[in-house]
């Protein structure tokens, strides 16, 4: 009878804690799934804002880069919110990252608009490399390292983020950054992104459709990196821009796919 | 009549003993003062520790072709602002020690300056570096003495804000060497070390009492820290990304908010010093303070006799 007294309680205990830790555990995993697609967003934005304010400084789709500048601020600022919201249990570290953060944005959006000059362009490559430093390090902080289809959503999430940033330091190299630093950072993106698609390639359950999408990637890429890595020798940034878009339009299709799956499992 | 004479010089003669011993007295801070280091020679010896961190910074900067604020032209201005900062030091009368000091860190500065005035070449910056550290460890030390030995209370402090200083361009310094691709096995340990030392300065300076270091300076203090901790962040990360303008701008920043700070700090605890330990009067001026005063019980003594 006591056993049985014993056993019931135990098992009432073990209700009540289950119904204080599984939300609370389901929360945590919400919340650091919303930080780290926040902060995924924060490195693409980061580079599409530098990239559109090149673009739109140099004269070329001027109305589309002024557009695309307004919009990725305003994505940037929201992202930024999402992050600062969930620091109550943040280690000292990450909430240095996030006063880093601030501090960058505070910085670029004081010269954002301030008429072009040397200096303010050399600054915007540097504050969306500090963005970009930030948010990667948030990711690394709540990425569910576990997940092999979240995963590989990253890994295309990646590989969009590769082709924003060979087309920002290339476009800031026509402007005249040719420093030893732009050239090597442009030259290492290119890297990490075929490193990356090795990865997509390795998947085999893709349905028709976007396994075309991979097929036109794997077949376009070969050209458009000639066009990147010869930045010091060539000047063909509206030819740039088009083949960035050509390989987004496809990962988009891919990055669909992976979000179903990721979110399905 | 002849009573009261009397009487009135018994009143004066004592006076008259009184007034020369405090003649002498002062005749003798004042002779003191005139071989003890002055308050600006701190100030000269401080800014010639963070000119060379800052000269250091803009080798790289130079090296890599980065050209925000025209790097190549503030190191050319700042080797001749160190320079004069020499030439002023020269001139000033300190005792033996400190003489033979600040000589040993000129020396030593001119066996480095050459490296600036030469195009930058990242085969020699780490060389550059270890010569420019090795001369501003001697360098604060140097300026530690000088402050000691101009006897004003909190001078200390001033120090301290002037080494935050230094720490920031030496932090600015070991960032751009490493994006300039150059390898340093001591890198980690430099910064972790500057981070440290920046804390530690940060804490000394904010727990100070308000004599030394006023609630306004605090305020400032407080103010350049969220600097600090953008710039610890960016040095300490080893992603491989690096930002030069930033830290350029950052550096400069920091640079002269510190420089205001210190202004400010100097102000306050140089500007309540008492009169016997400011460095007022030379001989000449002491001898004249000794005449006025001992000639005025001379005649006054003489009258009343």
């Amino acid at each position: 009878m006591k056993t049985v007294r014993y056993l019931t309680a135990e098992i009432i205990l073990g209700i009540v804690c289950a119904l204080y830790v599984v939300p609370a555990f389901a929360a945590d995993q919400r919340h650091d799934l919303l930080t780290v697609e926040a902060a995924e967003n924060i490195k693409f934005s980061s580079q599409a804002i530098t990239k559109a304010y090149f673009y739109k400084q140099q004269g070329i789709r001027q109305d589309r880069a002024t557009e695309d500048l307004k919009k990725s601020l305003v994505l940037l600022k929201k992202d930024l919110i999402i992050i600062q919201d969930g620091l109550q249990n943040a280690s000292k570290e990450e909430k240095n990252i996030v006063v880093y953060l601030e501090y960058t944005l505070d910085e670029l959006l004081d010269i954002v608009d301030k008429p072009y000059s040397k200096d303010n362009g050399a600054l915007m490559i540097d504050y969306s490399e500090s963005l970009l430093e930030g948010a990667d390090f948030i990711v690394g902080q709540h990425a569910d390292k576990q997940d092999a289809e979240e995963r590989l959503l990253v890994s295309v999430e990646h590989l969009l983020f590769f082709l924003e940033r060979i087309n920002k330091f290339y476009i800031a190299y026509q402007a005249g950054f040719d420093d030893y630093n732009n050239v090597v950072q442009l030259k290492r993106a290119v890297k990490d992104f075929e490193t990356t698609l090795a990865k997509i390639n390795a998947y085999t359950e893709y349905t028709e459709g976007s396994l075309a999408s991979r097929n036109k990637i794997n077949k376009f890429w070969p050209v458009a990196k000639e066009f990147f890595v010869d930045i010091e020798k060539g000047s063909l940034p509206v030819i740039v821009l088009a083949s960035v878009e050509k390989l987004e339009k496809e990962l988009k299709v891919l990055e669909n796919f992976h979000h179903g799956k990721a979110m399905n499992n | 009549m002849q009573h009261k004479h009397i009487v009135t010089k018994s009143i004066y003669l004592p006076v008259r003993y009184i007034l020369t011993l405090l003649a002498v007295t002062t005749l003798f801070f004042c002779t003191e003062v005139s071989a003890n280091a002055s308050a600006e020679n701190v100030h000269e010896m401080a800014n010639i520790c963070m000119q060379a961190n800052r000269l250091l910074k803009d080798y790289a900067l130079v090296g890599m072709k980065v050209k925000y604020s025209d790097p190549a032209k503030d190191l050319k201005e700042n080797l001749k602002i160190m320079e004069q900062e020499f030439k002023d030091l020269e001139g000033q009368k300190v005792n033996d020690k400190l003489a033979a000091e600040i000589v040993e860190i000129e020396k030593s500065w001119h066996a480095i300056k050459p490296e600036f005035e030469k195009t930058p070449a990242r085969a020699e910056m780490l060389n550059l570096r270890k010569r420019v550290e090795k001369f501003t460890a001697r360098c604060e030390e140097v300026a530690e003495d000088i402050s000691k030995d101009t006897g004003i209370k909190g001078e200390h402090n001033v120090v301290l804000a002037a080494a935050l200083g230094m720490e920031s361009q030496r932090l600015a310094a070991l960032y751009l060497m490493k994006a300039w691709g150059v390898t340093d096995s001591d890198y980690e340990t430099e910064i972790k070390q500057v981070v440290e030392q920046t804390e530690k300065i940060y804490n000394e300076l904010l727990e100070a009492k308000e004599e030394f270091v006023s609630k306004e300076i605090k305020a400032k203090l407080k103010k350049v820290e969220k600097d600090f901790i953008a710039f610890s962040v960016m040095a300490t990360s080893n992603s491989g990304r690096f930002m030069p303008s930033q830290a350029a701008k950052m550096a400069t920043k920091i640079f002269k908010a510190l420089r205001s700070i210190l202004d400010m700090e100097q102000k306050l605890v140089e500007g309540k010093v008492s009169g016997y330990f400011m460095p007022v009067a030379d001989e000449k001026t002491a001898g004249e303070i000794f005449r006025v005063l001992t000639g005025r019980v001379y005649a006054q003594g003489e009258i009343k006799v």
